[in-house]
């Protein structure tokens, strides 16, 4: 039985790393394209420390920088890609969400 | 008549290149050629510079185009995003003061505890989404 819910764990463990790959990666690139579109300077490594950070805070201090950085220009695709990028962090987040329930569900049943 | 074809007008009106447009409002000349070309449209800021360089009147700019109108609306109307984002970080610290208090009540019970790790992952991950939202 504890092979059962050890196998669970592992399950949840590879959803939650899977999940959480993705959603970075296509954070990066949403981050990246913003701040290309306000024409910041770096916008590769804007976009590399939004996603990298544990809790968030790159994130959260990008978008206190980039208030002082209004859109500058960005085109009806980039627009279009920025929107797919934040459907796409949408579904990471529900699938590292659910990866995590399961790894809680996992330590907890065995 | 869309905006893009009123600053070209404008612009060919008033004798000025791209380039020189791109100086005076701190652009690069690819954008400039964006917005005559309806592949971007110019946040608000830009449009009140671009109807005293070109000696236009503002209304005359924006009137007319739908879209670029939607632009400014979607651009301009932080109030209500930032509504939405405060009240999930609100929620989401109540959540978690109520779900340590109650965890507290039953702290022998494995079950109780998952349970309030299930709710804040789903509560942490909404205001996550509120924030990726934002950009």
């Amino acid at each position: 039985m504890e092979k059962y819910f050890m196998g669970i764990l592992a399950v949840g463990i590879a959803i939650t790393i899977t999940a959480g790959v993705f959603s970075a990666y296509q954070l990066y690139r949403l981050v990246e394209t913003d701040a290309k579109c306000r024409e910041i300077k770096k916008p590769k490594l804007c976009g590399l420390l939004a996603a990298s950070s544990n809790n968030q805070s790159g994130l959260l201090l990008y978008l206190i920088r980039r208030k002082k950085y209004p859109v500058i220009s960005m085109t009806s695709a980039e627009k279009e890609f920025i929107k797919r990028c934040k459907k796409k962090i949408g579904v990471g987040i529900i699938f590292l969400a659910i990866g995590a329930i399961i790894c809680v569900l996992g330590i907890t049943l065995m | 008549m869309k905006i893009g074809k009123k600053l070209k007008e404008a612009r060919i009106k008033s004798k000025l290149t791209q380039e020189q447009v791109a100086e005076q409002l701190l652009v690069s000349r690819q954008t400039v050629s964006n917005w005559e070309n309806e592949k971007s449209y110019p946040d608000i800021i830009s449009a009140v510079k671009l109807s005293d360089l070109y000696s236009v009147s503002l209304d005359e700019l924006l009137k007319g185009d739908v879209k670029m109108l939607e632009h400014l609306e979607t651009s301009t109307d932080i109030v209500k995003s930032n509504r939405k984002l405060t009240g999930a970080i609100i929620l989401n610290i109540l959540l978690l003061a109520f779900l340590l208090i109650m965890a507290g009540f039953f702290p022998n019970s494995a079950y109780m505890i998952a349970c309030v790790f299930c709710i804040a992952i789903i509560s942490t991950s909404y205001l996550l989404y509120q924030i990726v939202k934002k950009i």
